[in-house]
């Protein structure tokens, strides 16, 4: 109904995102990546409403340990008590403000303010004020701690938070999404992945809900990466692609209920757990195939198959995306602005590795992921062309993402359709609508 | 004193000869700054031998590249690949090109071979990078293994340790 043509509003009613079934086209008005009115709006709609990741468990291991962080613009001290019990606290000093815990990772006895010298316990309690004989008698201490997030819980490790002390529980939330984790995390004979030292930290001149759509958009990937799949197929890979498709395999895009959204592909490239490649080298290959043993043997053929031989690009709305593939990335992102967005970017693996394996796995992250990888660099450009084409949001309204429309709903949405892409924004809509 | 009279045993053999001085070096380093600056990638990469490697550590004072993520830790597999990709038209991280001004300095030899034919060198520099509107400037510290081969000196690794290193980072495309 929506005139998409000459850029007018048209049918809309005020709509940024627009389904016309039986035109079968979808659309989002591009004032959804420039407004700062629905920056601002998307900061209360979105990122206070819905369970926002905060770490992975492995980030702080022992008791002390801590990480802080931004987390939906709060700084946040992500970590794990003496007493051992993980925690958020927020990182604001309850006598005037100032960050208490002002390092970006450590193991700490307590956070002490260095304005004027409160102490916290690493639970957040109110240690002591210097010159307390200064308050009056009713002044009381142990209501003055840290304070906590409103709701704090995890899955299989991965901990979010929610502002929102209504919010159904994580599990819940999580919906189809926990299936996916299930795969990233089987992986580990022990069930115990581990965020691996060192992190990626990038940023893009572009609105952060591109970055969702990039992550699991596989439309994109033979002319935005060609140099990529030039790598691939250079070292051996088969990439070459069957008739009537766009990648060399034909996998399908998912609505995993909530806004969660992922890619499910039968695999070609190579993956540490547990196909191998030439890349990996001839005396890689035992190591991969006694992984791969170990997978059958605890998980048995099917679900090892289900495992190792598919990646997945899933996207927990509304701003953790993993991907699983060649490595395992966990990659979180935040809105610096309407048109800016700061990216972080860990590796995750099993544990049990091997620095071998480590190392192997390292490898394949480093060659796609990152500033100085090889297909990111030319994601951040396509993102930041975007964001500038925005700029005439005015006058060219829509942006498109009808791919797959015309299919019935028995008929699976492929990977490089935009079916999965449209499950984020249909969320997005619906919690931006809902919001007063 | 001179590469080989570091020799262990001290006394410099007669007919030592001093393969890779201070000043071979620094000429080397020059000209590798100065095949990066005029886009003469596959020159560069001559410079490496077959089984060099290129590390970019993520984390100041980075121990370990195999066990820690790294802004890059290319083998010679993975540095054809980059320079692979810095020559096609379809590299749009660099369209356009970037401009890249180099300055080397603070040039010394920390370890060497006895025989003079290996050392470490370390050095400053200073990069200037101008692309789309926006300049950005890296700085830090380079250590270079060097060896005296057949074809003159070449690079066994690089390591550039980037003051800014666990900063966030925009693409870096163009080799340090
Ligand atoms: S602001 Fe922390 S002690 Fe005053
Ligand atoms: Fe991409």
């Amino acid at each position: 109904m929506n005139d998409r043509t000459n850029g007018k509003n048209g049918q809309a009613n005020g709509h940024l995102v627009l389904e016309d079934r039986k035109a079968q086209t979808f659309s989002v008005n591009r004032e959804v990546f420039v407004s700062p009115t629905v920056f601002e709006d998307e900061s209360r709609a979105i990122f206070d409403k819905c369970w926002i990741y905060v770490g992975h468990a492995s980030e702080i291991r022992n008791p002390g340990d801590f990480r802080t962080r931004n987390v939906a613009g709060r700084p946040i001290i992500f970590c794990r008590d003496r007493q051992c019990t993980p925690r958020a606290l927020i990182n604001s000093c309850r006598h005037r403000g100032a960050i208490v815990c002002r390092e970006r990772e450590g193991n700490a006895r307590q956070f002490y303010c260095m304005y004027h010298g409160w102490t916290y316990h690493t639970d957040g309690k109110l240690k002591a004020i210097p010159g307390d004989d200064a308050y009056g008698e009713k002044f009381d201490k142990s209501t003055l701690g840290l304070v906590e997030v409103p709701r704090f819980e995890h899955y299989r490790d991965f901990y979010f938070l929610n502002f929102d002390r209504d919010a159904p529980d994580l599990a819940t939330y999580l919906a189809g999404a926990k299936e996916y984790i299930d795969l990233v995390v089987d992986q580990s004979p022990s069930g115990r992945m581990e965020i691996i030292s060192g992190v990626q930290e990038y940023d893009i001149k572009a609105n952060w809900k591109l970055l969702v759509e990039n992550s699991v958009d596989d439309y994109h990937l033979v002319t935005t990466h060609s140099t990529w799949l030039n790598y691939m197929r250079n070292s051996g890979v088969n990439i070459s692609v069957p008739k009537g498709q766009l990648l060399p395999t034909k996998g399908i895009g998912k609505d995993l209920g909530n806004g969660h959204l992922t890619t499910d592909n039968p695999n070609y490239r190579g993956r540490p757990v547990a196909k191998w490649i030439s890349i990996y080298g001839e005396d890689a290959k035992a190591d991969i195939d006694a992984i791969r043993k170990e997978l059958v043997e605890r998980l048995g053929e099917t679900r090892a198959a289900r495992v190792a031989d598919t990646n997945r690009n899933l996207v927990v709305f509304p701003n953790l995306v993993i991907n699983d593939g060649s490595s395992v990335t966990v990659r979180n992102f935040y809105p610096l602005g309407p048109d800016h967005m700061r990216v972080t970017a860990w590796a995750l693996g099993p544990v049990e590795e091997t620095e071998a394996q480590r190392a192997r796995r390292l490898h394949a992250f480093l060659t796609f992921y990152g500033p100085g990888g090889f297909a990111t660099p030319d994601d951040v450009t396509a993102l930041e062309l975007a964001q500038q084409g925005f700029a005439a949001w005015r006058e060219v309204q829509w942006s498109d993402l009808s791919r797959g429309m015309g299919k019935s709903a028995n008929e699976p949405q492929l990977h490089t359709d935009e079916g999965h892409l449209r499950v984020f924004w249909r969320r997005w809509s619906e919690l931006m609508e809902q919001h007063p | 004193m001179t590469v080989a009279e570091m020799k262990p045993g001290g006394t410099k053999p007669a007919s030592a000869k001093v393969v890779l001085g201070l000043a071979e070096c620094e000429q080397f380093l020059i000209q590798e700054a100065r095949l990066l600056d005029d886009g003469r990638f596959d020159e560069w990469l001559n410079l490496f031998t077959a089984d060099a490697w290129y590390w970019v550590p993520s984390q100041p004072n980075q121990e370990n590249p195999r066990d820690t993520i790294s802004l890059m830790y290319d083998d010679r597999r993975l540095l054809e690949t980059r320079v692979r990709r810095l020559a096609s038209p379809r590299i749009y991280s660099q369209e356009p090109r970037s401009r890249t001004s180099r300055m080397i300095g603070n040039v010394t030899i920390e370890e060497a071979a006895p025989d003079g034919k290996a050392c470490t060198v370390r050095s400053k520099f200073q990069l200037l990078e101008y692309r789309r509107e926006t300049q950005r400037i890296f700085g830090g510290t380079c250590y270079h293994h060097l060896i005296q081969g057949e074809k003159g000196i070449q690079i066994a690794w690089k390591r550039v340790d980037l003051v800014n290193c666990d900063a966030p980072h925009e693409g870096l495309v163009v080799p340090f």
